[in-house]
């Protein structure tokens, strides 16, 4: 919640996070998503992440529109995608 | 009572604790601990209780709760803690009577009773749903001209002049003010300026709250939120929109959006967290009346059974306790368009009215898309009508929801059930329903004619 996309991206460098998930519950946090792929973009961070989108407001289709590289309906379902897209 | 600025205070010196250890230490430990002392059960074949010691139970261990733990603040990391005789203050001091609106429109809210002799009110729109600028104003006159509801709320403009809404921005200060105009011109348009209004629906952040505090826009007659944050917190930016209410006047409603299913465990446990959130949203919200709306964790309808229990259940926990103004959100998980919405706006309105809430509706949809028309919330003031004039009892408003939930409990485990967007429901020049959406609604309501409802 509040977080800024600067620091979710430096957090997920910091760890050497594999995938970045990001979950907004209204339709006026989900900019905040779009923003986040673009910034990796600007970073050449891009392909270096699985980038995972979720949350009451968002759907695929709009999840495909911003480049995500997937969407689940709850968090137990974003996991097993995680996995998925790991090949863990 | 306490002095606001006191509130203040206690969140800049209160105890540290991190936020983790309030959601886990504090707030699901007590919850689970407080469960197993009133010994109070989940049954999903009576979501509205019939039993009076279940209800005084939930008042009870809320009670307790809130006392115990008080509140926590986001932004300093510290409790906000309240003695008992400043919570029994606050409960003292929950308005029974509050007149929303001005001239021939005003309505007066009532602390309603169980079996109360006078009806609820009904607050039409679509709380908090993103509509699209270019059907705002249709969308708002389509349930302002209802003649059954008292009250306006609406929607959140998701982008005005074509730039997109984002939290926080300064463009919620615009789109708020554009809300509140829209709003205003609604009302002109149908024929009721005086309506009193729950708005400042697209200020997700404080921006856009702070920002509509004018006669122009959000009049003293008029209701704007004050969240409380899950569970049981508060930040400044909230704190800021009830600091903000101080000298101006409008009517605070708070809105804790207990998750069934989070932290308080299952429905019981939750029961208990909007008992206690409540009583903390009397001083932290300085709340003028409640907001009813638990969230399901998986489903976020307040039409599932385990919603509709934890609703029956606060509902008659302060009606029997400590009666208290609160504002029952219908949330469907269907969209406009289907028969299941009606299903689903029939039960809650029917479980709402009877366990002594007024109503808010209707966020078809879950409130996710502008899948929503003034037609149900029409139907939403039927059915809770009908079962105040049959003088519904606990046991009957039961039966009722155990005849409607086989309706549309499928909508669960599908992939939802969105139905259509307010344009393709609606005639936008006439702001009538269409007649496939008409037809449907009649059809429904002969169905529940047929079944012995009054409507």
């Amino acid at each position: 919640m509040d977080v800024p996309i600067k620091s979710i991206i430096d957090k997920a460098e910091e760890l050497g996070a594999q995938v970045i998930a990001l979950s907004a519950l209204l339709t006026t946090s989900m900019p905040f998503i779009k923003d986040l792929i673009e910034l990796l973009k600007a970073r050449g961070l891009r392909e270096k992440y699985i980038v995972l989108v979720g949350g009451a407001s968002v759907t695929e289709e709009w999840a495909k529109g911003i480049g995500a590289d997937g969407t689940a309906r709850n968090a137990a379902e974003a996991v097993k995608l995680a996995r998925e897209l790991i090949g863990a | 009572m306490l002095n606001y600025l006191e509130v203040l205070d206690r969140a800049n010196s209160g105890p540290y604790l991190s936020e983790e250890n309030w959601d886990l230490e504090k707030v699901a430990m007590t919850a689970r601990r407080l469960v197993k002392k009133y010994k109070v059960e989940y049954d999903p074949n009576e979501v509205v209780t019939s039993d009076p010691a279940i209800a005084d139970a939930i008042y009870q261990a809320g009670y307790e709760m809130a006392v115990e733990l008080g509140a926590y603040s986001r932004s300093t990391e510290r409790i906000i803690q309240f003695s008992q005789d400043e919570i029994d203050q606050g409960i003292r001091d929950m308005p029974q009577t509050l007149v929303m609106g001005e001239g021939k429109d005003a309505r007066t809210l009532r602390a309603r009773r169980l079996d109360d002799d006078l009806p609820p009110l009904f607050f039409g729109g679509s709380p908090g749903t993103p509509i699209p600028e270019r059907y705002f104003l249709p969308n708002v006159i389509s349930y302002m001209q209802e003649p059954l509801i008292d009250l306006a709320t609406c929607g959140t403009l998701t982008e005005v002049d074509g730039r997109e809404v984002r939290t926080g921005n300064p463009i919620e200060i615009v789109s708020t003010r554009r809300e509140l105009q829209y709003m205003r011109q609604g009302l002109k348009r149908a024929g009721r300026p005086g309506m009193g209004m729950l708005a400042a629906q697209s200020s997700v952040s404080e921006l856009g709250d702070l920002a509509v505090a004018h006669p122009d826009y959000l009049r003293l007659c008029d209701s704007h939120l004050v969240p409380v944050l899950n569970e049981l917190k508060m930040d400044h930016r909230n704190i800021s929109r009830a600091v903000n209410s101080l000298e101006y006047g409008m009517i605070n409603a708070s809105l804790p959006c207990v998750i069934v299913g989070g932290l308080g465990g299952g429905p019981v446990g939750s029961a208990i967290i909007n008992v206690a959130s409540y009583l903390i949203a009397n001083l932290t919200c300085l709340a003028d009346y409640h907001i009813l709306h638990p969230i399901h964790v998986r489903h976020v309808a307040t039409s599932t059974r385990e919603v509709l229990w934890v609703i029956s259940a606060t509902g008659q926990a302060f009606a029997r306790n400590a009666p208290a103004i609160i504002v029952a959100d219908i949330y469907p998980k269907s969209g406009a368009g289907t028969k299941e919405l009606l299903y689903e706006t029939a039960a809650n309105a029917i479980v709402n009215a009877v366990t002594g809430s007024h109503l808010e509706g209707c966020g078809s949809a879950d409130g996710n898309l502008p899948h929503c028309s003034g037609l149900e919330a029409r139907w939403m003031a039927e059915c809770a009508l009908a079962s105040h004039k049959m003088k519904m009892t606990l046991k009957e408003a039961n039966e009722w929801a155990l005849k409607l939930l086989p309706k549309y409990e499928h909508v669960f485990t599908q992939d939802g059930n969105p139905g259509l967007p307010f344009d393709q429901v609606y005639d936008l020049q006439t702001i009538q329903p269409k007649d496939f959406w008409l037809e449907m609604y009649e059809e429904v309501k002969t169905e529940l004619k047929d079944m012995g409802l009054k409507v």
